[in-house]
């Protein structure tokens, strides 16, 4: 009985000791991991290329000359072609927003086609000094 | 079909909070097509404003937690809208209602605009609560969910749940432009192209070497100094922008475009996205979701087959899917 109860007070002990050890080495982990952020921070290494007023909505929103363009050129299927430039990273999403909104279940009362309908030709670039039909822009 | 020399038929006007355009490829058919045009538009309006008290979605919203039976054209609407959230997987979605009033679009646009020159001397917002106001300014709102709806498009019977409130202008505005192109193509039976507010939806047989149609932030600017000039056969194109239709709010500037997840407008990536589709509704759709997308947008798109013109907010032009190369002023 009495090497019971020893055994049991050296079990606690250590099960403390290692609650110890757990606490000490995440605080330290944590340390360490905001040493090495910093570090990545003081290093220049910023996050993805969001536009640097992506946090707050430009004041200034009036339209900006085209500087450069690229293409992402990609057919599905057969032909699968790289992406020519790789375009700017997306903004971080909010997970804590988007996870709420997983639908309990999906209504069965969609209809229409399953995927959006590509257009049977692409367009074709025209001269620009044709004159223009029609406008196309945000209303 | 005309000649590629052969002006259409040009008619134009204002509907919906904004300008309407109709192109016929026979101009001796256009006033019947500007009759299906105004009927189509008059209906849309009449069924899918928020702003008036008398459409059908007002009175939607009021019978809000009973089952009621709507009109063939809210079905129609109905279906579009949640067909786009599905198909988005909710990044268009039409309960962003309370969203949008939350970022101060709570009345026609023309009034928004009309409220905020009247206080922009004193630096307000169209609420009146500018950056140097005291009060607080609402949190955005998350969408409650396209998923919350009850709806029974056999019978046309919607349970609109308490709380849940329906902002169709996304996908109306498409809706209305592709129904009236395609009726005024019926009725006519010429080529014939509707333009709401930049949104071009296309029926019949086009002009030969098809709609030229300018591409622009705004649709307003576009024929004085188009971005791109192109031509389109058929179909849609739309164009969605965080340049036209914003406001200041909270002593912030606002825009139309919500994404549902967060009741919020997007991280500013794109400030204008113009996509081709097999209509001006699926145009409508993919360029919408592509704003909230934000960086992964081209390869949404091109994944899909969707000729796209994507313009960050710093000027930088991304085209997908066969889009042409060419830029204007580069």
């Amino acid at each position: 009985m009495g090497q019971h109860l020893r055994s049991l007070r050296r079990q606690r002990e250590r099960g403390q000791q290692r609650v110890t050890v757990v606490t000490a080495s995440s605080a330290a982990g944590a340390t360490a991991l905001a040493a090495a952020f910093g570090a990545v921070l003081a290093a220049g290494h910023t996050p993805p290329a969001v536009p640097s007023h992506a946090h707050a909505p430009a004041e200034t929103a009036a339209v900006r000359p085209v500087d450069s363009v690229a293409d992402v050129t990609r057919s599905v299927g057969a032909n699968h072609t790289a992406a020519a430039v790789v375009p700017p990273a997306g903004p971080a999403r909010t997970p804590a927003a988007a996870a709420v909104r997983i639908p309990a279940a999906a209504p069965k009362s969609v209809t229409g086609p399953e995927r959006l309908r590509a257009p049977e030709q692409a367009p074709r670039a025209v001269a620009p000094k044709e004159t223009a039909q029609a406008p196309s822009g945000a209303s | 079909m005309n000649g590629a020399l052969t002006l259409p038929g040009r008619f134009e006007l204002t509907a919906l909070g904004t300008s309407a355009l109709l192109l016929v490829t026979q101009p001796r058919l256009l006033d019947r097509a500007a009759e299906v045009l105004r009927r189509e538009l008059a209906e849309i309006d009449r069924v899918c404003s928020r702003f008036r008290t008398d459409s059908e979605i007002t009175k939607l919203h009021r019978a809000a937690g009973r089952t009621v039976i709507v009109s063939p054209l809210l079905a129609e609407a109905l279906d579009a809208a949640l067909r786009a959230a599905a198909i988005t997987g909710g990044l268009v979605d039409p309960t962003v209602g309370a969203a949008v009033r939350a970022l101060g679009y709570d009345r026609d646009f023309a009034q928004v605009q009309a409220l905020e020159s009247r206080r922009g001397a004193d630096g307000g917002g169209v609420d009146g609560r500018g950056s140097g106001g005291s009060a607080p300014v609402e949190e955005p709102r998350p969408a409650p969910g396209w998923w919350r709806l009850h709806w029974d498009p056999a019978a046309r019977e919607l349970l609109l749940p308490r709380g849940v409130s329906l902002d169709l202008g996304a996908t109306a505005k498409a809706l209305a432009a592709d129904r009236a192109a395609r009726r005024a193509a019926e009725v006519t039976g010429c080529g014939v192209l509707v333009g709401l507010g930049g949104d071009l939806g296309m029926a019949g047989a086009p002009p030969e070497g098809g709609w030229r149609v300018a591409v622009a932030d705004d649709h307003r600017d576009a024929l004085d100094s188009p971005a791109q000039t192109i031509s389109v056969a058929s179909g849609g194109l739309a164009t969605s922008s965080t340049v036209a239709r914003a406001w200041r709010h909270g002593g912030r500037r606002r825009h139309h475009i919500v994404d549902p997840r967060t009741g919020d407008n997007p991280a500013p990536l794109w400030r204008t996205v113009s996509v081709a589709a097999g209509s001006c509704m699926d145009a409508n759709i993919a360029s919408t979701a592509a704003i909230v997308l934000g960086g992964v947008a081209p390869d949404w798109l091109a994944s899909r087959g969707l000729p796209a013109r994507l313009v960050t907010e710093t000027g930088q032009v991304v085209h997908t899917a066969g889009w042409p190369m060419t830029e204007e002023g580069v």
